[in-house]
């Protein structure tokens, strides 16, 4: 297994021909590490996604992902109401013949997989009862027991409460530097990626892209270059480390307030 | 490990619906698949001619078992004859197509991730009743028509996926239901067509044919329902647990390592033979394939290893209990397909209503 | 690494495995039905040797076979089952038969319906045939094929005499034509004006009378039978000369079998030559002297615009043909009489009347029943040929001239 967990060559892809949505990307995730995703609304980050899961065919470039990857998608709506041990066990299609059901094995596997993330009491609850954290979390433990190297989550914290953000942001970085998984998020909060990520990507538009060590690639100017608002770093100590965060700059807010013009009496 | 959040404690205790069918729903189909065996049995003993449920099972069993039958039965003749000759092949045509109906319609809903779409929203009963009509100018034998009807279904079924491949549209989308719609509108619009092309002597009888009906049932029609049915459902049987796995969509079952494609492809295969074979021997007997599955779901859960066998015994129960229905207490032959609709379009209205409009649109 | 699965995965397979098994069990042989213990063996019509069971219980009918028939060529109602519709017994109670036989009109059980529809295979009733159990089965027009894989004796109604006498079998046709003389007019018949072979009633009278009385065990009574008819047939003939005929009448009698017209001394224009077109075109051309009526009255035809022109319409000479109707049966005992009715018509002056007579004397030796004044009136229908030339002859109480002058 070589080091490199992921790499995409030259990588674009135009659903129209002509109209790129993004063209000419490059980089190395290596393996056992944290790498970010970010981008605007539009700007083609699931499409990127797409690419890497090998759903879609890119334009240009290729994608080479050494391990299994599974996928944690943004939202997740079920038509039927499977029950979240059933969904679990989806997560076991690697490993159960084409022909075949899954045996206890697999079933044990999916109840230690819940288990892990604390779940277990779940496991025969329908998975629409559930809070849009705990699914998240089936999820999760789905992605896990399919035994894949490579984790790809799109948007993880998006639809989530703060509480819930912060698991999930824990989970992944326990994923990671315990568990060694390769993990890939794709997130619309930079502080989100300045916390946990390694590496970082960010889609300037067109062929443009920032690529590399996420304390670098989320600059002050990457950043304002990709949303066009003003951010802050912050840096902070926390038990004795030195950590980054990033505060947005309210264009108006800034102001100093004023006194408020009392009408005339 | 229990820093995960927590859910409301009430949920958690609660026995669900849900828990329940996990823990005792294998009983379900194992009581089923015995209920439809007596069933088969018990409707042997429908007819002008007598028969009790004993006797019936008496010759079945003999019949059924590999084996020269005895020198000296406890039969008369007579008995076996009606047994043999006039009643079982049309039983057995009877549940094959329930089977069939029932196994396909569930495969179908699995893979469109749509609770509310059966054979005939696909366009293969339409295709596969257009071939018949078709094969009946033509003034076919038996075997034709099968042949043909089975042609007609996998063609209607090519149009209605090719038109969504070109539309850009996964199978598991509106536009799909809708490209059925179309096709299947367009067979049946031929078969107007054909039905006027008919002359007086073939028109009565086709149209009889196209409502559904299972006069006339020998054990060459068997023979042609069978193989498709129970060839197709076995592999369609094993294949149930990727049906779970298909459900989820396109993207999300790709990202599990399956493939996608190859897999929809041939489900969609196995239905169209399933339900082309239906067709070609026994009319267009709508409705079940919608049915049926969704009163399995309420049954035994959304769990396709489960769900699959349930809907295939429920729906040749179903089928069953109409036929014997028709043959018993109405002694006119009203055609099959002519209750199943009158009885499965309310059905259908109910479960949109309870549904809300669930699996229909959300893309 | 074995992986331990469920054992109740495959539970399927068991009422996969079972349905499978009972279908593959529909290819055995069919059951073979044993001779019965007492038996008559009948060659049908088509060379098929059927084994009738006895006791003789009976036979079952098809649609197109009625009841009727059967009723006058065998004289057995207790030994029948037909199936057909509630309408079928509806034009049965109108028949002579069910004046003669009325216990056939109320046994429901006779009147079971969808034996065979015209839309689906008859499976559909074939087992209360088996219910019922009747000896045998008469299929005109109906299945016989299916009727034999049941196990019932199907006696097929057609078929070609010329298998039975390969048999070695009595000519089911043997002393048809009763020995009239052949028609002038035959060579000169246009294409197509017989068809079907049937010349004469006897054609199908005489086969149908020897088959069924053989069906029913008796095949002594036939030829008796045949030769009343035929002696019938054989005095008309001597009473009318029609050799020494010098005018025939032309006339139109449609649904007759072709020989009966030169048989009563007339002309059928049917026979002189070829013309295409319409009916009503046809006939205003043909213009014939005489014409029958199968229904409808003369009055109504009379009245009617478009045949103003035509000649028997303003001599009067439209009449309505008895036997239709009221005796909806093959023929065999009303077919004399009806020669006779039409001969009387055609040559008055050579015959006697004599058809309420001869009718009643048909009913009586055949059925042993006395047909009333009114019941004679309605086969002849009287009422409708009222206003027909010579038709008076048939009113009862209607005496010749020769008659009243030997009264005085």
């Amino acid at each position: 297994m070589s080091n490199t967990a992921v790499e995409f060559h030259d990588l674009g892809h135009a659903y129209k021909p002509g109209h790129w949505v993004f063209q000419s990307y490059n980089a190395e995730v290596a393996r056992g590490s944290i790498f970010a995703l970010l981008g605007p609304n539009g700007c083609g980050k699931t499409t990127l996604l797409k690419a890497l899961l090998g759903a879609l065919k890119p334009t240009a470039g290729k994608v080479v992902m050494d391990g299994r990857s599974a996928f944690v998608p943004q939202l997740f709506q079920v038509t039927f109401d499977y029950s979240v041990l059933d969904m679990v066990l989806m997560g076991r299609a690697r490993q159960v013949g084409l022909f075949s059901q899954p045996s206890v094995e697999d079933e044990e596997a999916a109840m230690a997989s819940l288990e892990r993330f604390g779940i277990a009491h779940f496991a025969r609850h329908p998975f629409h009862e559930l809070s849009g954290g705990e699914r998240q979390l089936v999820i999760f433990a789905r992605a896990l027991v399919s035994e894949a190297e490579i984790l790809i989550l799109d948007e993880p914290t998006s639809a989530l409460d703060l509480k819930n953000q912060i698991v999930v942001l824990d989970w992944i970085t326990r994923l990671s530097h315990r568990d060694g998984l390769t993990v890939l998020f794709t997130t619309h909060h930079p502080h989100h990626a300045l916390a946990v990520a390694d590496n970082a990507l960010l889609m300037l538009g067109g062929s443009k892209y920032a690529s590399g060590p996420a304390s670098d690639v989320l600059s002050e100017e990457n950043l304002h270059a990709l949303y066009g608002v003003d951010l802050k770093l912050l840096p902070f100590e926390h038990k004795g480390q030195l950590h980054e965060t990033l505060v947005p700059v309210l264009p108006y807010a800034s102001r100093a307030r004023k006194e408020p013009q009392l009408p005339l009496s | 490990m229990t820093e995960a959040i927590m859910a409301d404690p009430a949920i958690s205790q609660a026995k669900t619906k849900t828990a329940w069918t996990l823990e005792y729903g294998w009983a379900i189909p194992l009581l089923l698949g015995v209920g439809v065996l007596v069933a088969i049995l018990a409707s042997l003993c429908i007819g002008a001619y007598p028969m009790s449920f004993a006797q019936a099972a008496r010759i079945v069993m003999h019949l059924a078992w590999p084996g020269p039958l005895p020198a000296n039965p406890p039969w008369t003749v007579k008995e076996i004859t009606v047994v043999q000759i006039i009643r079982l092949p049309r039983v057995l045509l009877v549940t094959l197509a329930g089977l069939g109906l029932g196994i396909s319609g569930t495969a179908l809903q699995g893979m469109m991730r749509n609770p509310l779409v059966g054979p005939d929203i696909v366009g293969v009963s339409s295709g596969a009743a257009f071939g018949g009509v078709l094969a009946m100018l033509w003034d076919f034998p038996p075997v034709g028509i099968v042949g043909l009807a089975f042609c007609g279904g996998m063609l209607a079924m090519a149009c209605t996926f090719g038109l969504a491949k070109l539309s850009h549209a996964g199978t598991d989308s509106m536009i799909t239901i809708l490209a059925g719609v179309f096709v299947g509108a367009f067979f049946l619009a031929l078969i107007d067509l054909i039905k006027h092309l008919a002359n007086d002597a073939q028109l009565p009888s086709m149209v009889f044919w196209l409502l559904g009906t299972f006069v006339g049932a020998d054990a060459r029609k068997v023979a042609m329902i069978a193989i498709p049915t129970l060839g197709g459902g076995a592999l369609l049987m094993t294949l149930r647990w990727r049906l779970n796995l298909l459900s989820l969509g396109d993207l999300d079952a790709k990202s599990l390592g399956m493939n996608v494609s190859v897999l929809r492809w041939a489900i969609l295969a196995l239905v169209s033979l399933i339900v082309a074979s239906q067709v070609a021997v026994s009319g267009v007997v709508g409705w079940v394939g919608l049915v049926v599955p969704h009163c399995a779901r309420m049954l035994v859960g959304p769990d396709h290893r489960r769900l699959l066998p349930t809907a295939g015994l429920l729906g040749a129960l179903f089928v069953l209990g109409l036929d014997d229905f028709t043959r018993a207490v109405m002694k006119a032959e009203i055609p099959v397909g002519v209750l199943t609709a009158l009885i499965g379009t309310p059905v259908v209205c109910f479960l949109l209503w309870k549904s809300q409009g669930k699996g229909w649109g959300r893309e | 690494m074995i992986r331990k699965h469920h054992g109740r995965e495959l539970l399927w397979l068991v009422p996969f495995i079972c349905i499978a098994l009972i279908a593959v069990s529909l290819l055995r042989p069919l059951p073979r039905f044993p001779l019965p213990e007492h038996y008559r063996t009948v060659v049908d019509g088509g060379g098929n040797t059927i084994h009738i069971a006895l006791p003789f219980r009976g036979v079952a009918l098809a649609t197109n076979s009625f009841p009727s028939g059967y009723l006058e060529t065998t004289r057995s109602p207790q030994l029948l089952v037909y199936a057909g519709k509630p309408s079928d017994r509806g034009m049965l109670a109108k028949n002579a038969m069910s004046w003669i036989y009325p216990e056939v009109l109320n046994d429901d059980n006779l009147w079971n319906t969808r034996l065979f529809k015209n839309t689906s295979s008859p499976f559909s009733e074939i087992e209360t045939l088996l219910a019922y159990d009747p000896s045998v089965w008469i299929g005109c027009g109906g299945p016989p094929d299916l009727v034999r894989r049941v196990g019932l004796p199907a006696f097929g109604c057609g078929g070609s005499p010329a298998l039975r006498q390969r048999m070695g079998l009595p000519n089911l046709r043997s002393k048809e034509g009763c020995g009239t003389p052949p028609d002038p007019m035959r060579s000169h018949y246009p294409k197509g004006y017989v068809n079907g072979g049937w010349y004469f009633p006897e054609n199908y009278l005489f086969p149908g009378l020897r088959l069924s009385s053989e069906l029913i065990g008796h095949p002594e009574l036939a030829e008796p039978r045949i030769d009343a008819y035929c002696k019938i047939v054989a005095d008309l003939q001597q009473e009318l000369r029609p050799s020494s005929l010098t005018y025939r009448p032309r006339v139109q009698m449609v649904g007759e079998p072709k020989g009966t017209v030169p048989r009563a001394g007339m002309v059928d224009v049917e026979a002189e030559r070829e013309i295409p077109g319409d009916d009503a075109e046809r006939l205003l051309i043909l213009d014939p002297d005489m014409i029958f009526l199968v229904v409808g009255s003369p009055q109504e035809f009379e009245r009617d615009s478009s045949w103003q022109a035509l000649k028997a319409v303003q001599k009067h000479q439209v009449y309505r043909r008895p036997g239709q109707l009221e005796w909806w049966a093959t023929g065999v005992t009303f077919k004399p009489v009806l020669l006779r009715w039409l001969a009387e018509i055609a040559h008055p002056e050579r015959l006697q009347p004599n058809v309420r007579q001869l009718l009643r004397d048909r009913v009586m030796s055949e059925f042993g029943y006395r047909l009333s004044e009114e019941q004679i009136d309605l086969v002849l229908h009287v009422k409708e040929n009222a206003g027909s030339v010579g038709a008076e002859r048939f009113t009862r109480g209607y005496q010749t001239t020769s008659e009243q002058r030997s009264s005085k």
